[in-house]
């Protein structure tokens, strides 16, 4: 946990240092990761409004 | 009034019941809304790195089959050693849990401590607060992590949750649980996908709205501040301990945050017995909060966010369900015999709202945590159960079931088996729920027990989630004694 070990400053490996600098590029790299969500429930709307409709054009 | 009017009032009554009865859809899909909004607001922007002295406490009663595990995976968290002491408190076990414990305190002297009640078996809180009552006589503890003795942490779980301590409005934090059996069965997965639904989702959209429902019991922070200043201790006095600790928290002006990205995993019960048992208690605990809090619902404040109106229109959603469905039931089949015309009107209605939900609620869940979509993508599939999704089908194109399937097997339905068809159609949202009961008292019986896994899907694990709501509500309305169960655990987690 010193922060001294050798490897990249980047990845799960570097951010288990849980040195500050590590600890706070974690942080932003789950800040863009959390963006995953918005593109998760986008997807899910669009699919559900094109199936809607489909099938709305079917009856 | 004339008879017209009266019919007419009856017909509007009937159309409002129905209404009602998609109430808590609607509740469902506004917190779905709210998931990607989440992934622009939320509170990381306010996290800091941060690694205040922990103290996790582990109530632990019989758990010598898991307890080995769970303290090895904490010995191995990705946190400062001299920053994290585990206290194990034994609630007077009869198993080998005091010698699990003292020979995991022997392999790390100094960072497992085992404190033990004599005189146990009063539940969790009790257990709890004695050890809370332990740590808050020194100042070693700058935060308190709560956990239950099967859960297992992921080596960062830890500090992506205190790294929300940075901010000070913060006084609790909660992670994900994941469902994470070894080998899960039917029940397992449908709650793997549950879990995906009721935290990864609804707690980002709750989040958003800036109130928390609940801490998970098995992965609490609190910081030392925010344990004090609701009482040095867990209330003893409901089944919900760990909701109630959530609203004194929130009530008292402080914030609540959940981190979806700290996973905890945790194995959850495979049978549809034990978690009947477990549900029932949970959804006692919360009509005790929802009678608690009575003061709080639909009332704004400037401090908190838990009566906000969309807060309470979230909560009354999951409080309602049972009775959602039983009016949905009512409003079909009054409306089929009081106006047969005006029931398939509203029935017909339904399709692209049935059909809307259920693509929209599947499709997120399964794309927000992709690693239980890939082990619980049927059970996500079939969570309304095969019965729903007829009615869905039905719904968009009346003829499917009475004709077109019929004419495929070179059948007609005569006009009998048309009524009985429709009327088993209206019913199905209350039928579900007593069929789930079936399901449980199938299970286990000899030969026709194994009916009961296939009965479940056709059920669906939605349904069976209100016929045990609606279970808890009789049991709290008849007073029943409540006591406290544990729920049987291998010890087989993945991770």
């Amino acid at each position: 946990m010193t922060g001294s070990e050798p490897g990249p400053r980047s990845g799960p490996a570097w951010w288990a240092t849980a040195t500050p600098e590590a600890a706070a590029d974690e942080i932003a790299a789950n800040r863009r990761g959390e963006r995953y969500v918005a593109f998760a429930g986008l997807a899910g709307a669009v699919v559900t409004a094109l199936v809607l409709l489909v099938v709305l054009a079917a009856r | 009034m004339s008879g017209g009017t009266w019919h007419a009032l009856l017909v509007a009554v009937l159309v409002a019941l129905v209404a009602l009865g998609l109430l808590p859809a609607v509740g469902g899909i506004y917190q779905y809304l709210l998931v990607p909004v989440h992934g622009f607001r939320n509170h990381l922007r306010r996290a800091a790195p941060r690694l205040p002295r922990v103290a996790v406490v582990v109530p632990a009663w019989n758990e010598g089959a898991v307890l080995a595990a769970s303290l090895e995976r904490l010995m191995r968290l990705e946190y400062p050693p001299d920053r994290l002491r585990v206290y194990v408190v034994d609630d007077a076990s009869t198993d080998d849990t005091p010698d699990v414990v003292r020979a995991k305190a022997a392999e790390h002297p100094g960072r497992i401590v085992l404190l033990r009640r004599e005189q146990g078996g009063q539940g969790k809180a009790h257990t709890l607060n004695h050890g809370i009552a332990h740590l808050l006589s020194d100042d070693w503890m700058q935060a308190l992590l709560i956990m239950d003795a099967d859960v297992i942490y992921r080596p960062d779980s830890l500090r992506r949750m205190t790294r929300h301590l940075a901010d000070e409005r913060v006084g609790a934090v909660t992670a994900y649980i994941r469902e994470g059996s070894h080998r899960p069965g039917a029940v397992a997965r449908f709650i793997g996908y549950e879990y995906v639904t009721a935290q990864a989702c609804a707690r980002r959209a709750q989040n958003v709205m800036g109130a928390i429902a609940c801490l998970a019991g098995g992965a609490q922070l609190h910081t030392r501040a925010n344990l004090e200043a609701v009482g040095g201790r867990i209330d003893t006095t409901t089944l919900a301990e760990d909701t109630f600790t959530t609203f004194l928290t929130q009530l008292d002006g402080r914030k609540v945050v959940f981190d979806g990205q700290a996973v905890v995993l945790a194995e959850e019960p495979d049978s549809v017995r034990a978690l009947w048992k477990q549900r029932v208690r949970w959804a006692r605990g919360n009509v005790q909060i929802t009678h608690r809090f009575r003061d709080v619902w639909f009332r704004p404040s400037r401090t908190q966010r838990l009566g906000s109106v969309d807060f309470g229109l979230v909560w009354f959603s999951v409080f309602a369900l049972p009775f959602a469905l039983v009016s949905a039931s009512v409003g079909l089949v009054g409306l089929y015999v009081a106006a047969p015309g005006t029931a398939s009107a509203v029935f017909g209605q339904l399709w692209w709202f049935g059909i809307g939900t259920y693509l929209f609620i599947t499709l997120t869940t399964l794309l927000v945590d992709l690693d239980t979509a890939r082990r619980s993508w049927f059970e996500g599939l079939m969570f309304p159960g095969v019965g729903a999704l007829v009615l869905v089908v039905a719904s968009a194109t009346p003829t499917f079931w009475e004709v077109t399937v019929p004419g495929v097997l070179g059948l007609r339905m005569t006009e009998v088996g048309v009524e009985v068809w429709t009327l088993l159609l209206y019913l199905w949202p209350v039928l579900s729920m007593l069929l789930a009961r079936v399901v449980h008292d199938l299970e286990g019986v000899p030969v026709v027990g194994s009916l009961s896994k296939p009965l479940l899907y056709v059920v669906g694990y939605g349904p069976l989630l209100c016929a045990i709501t609606l279970d808890a509500y009789v049991r709290q309305w008849r007073g029943t004694a409540q006591t406290w169960d544990k729920t049987e655990k291998t010890g087989k987690v993945l991770g």
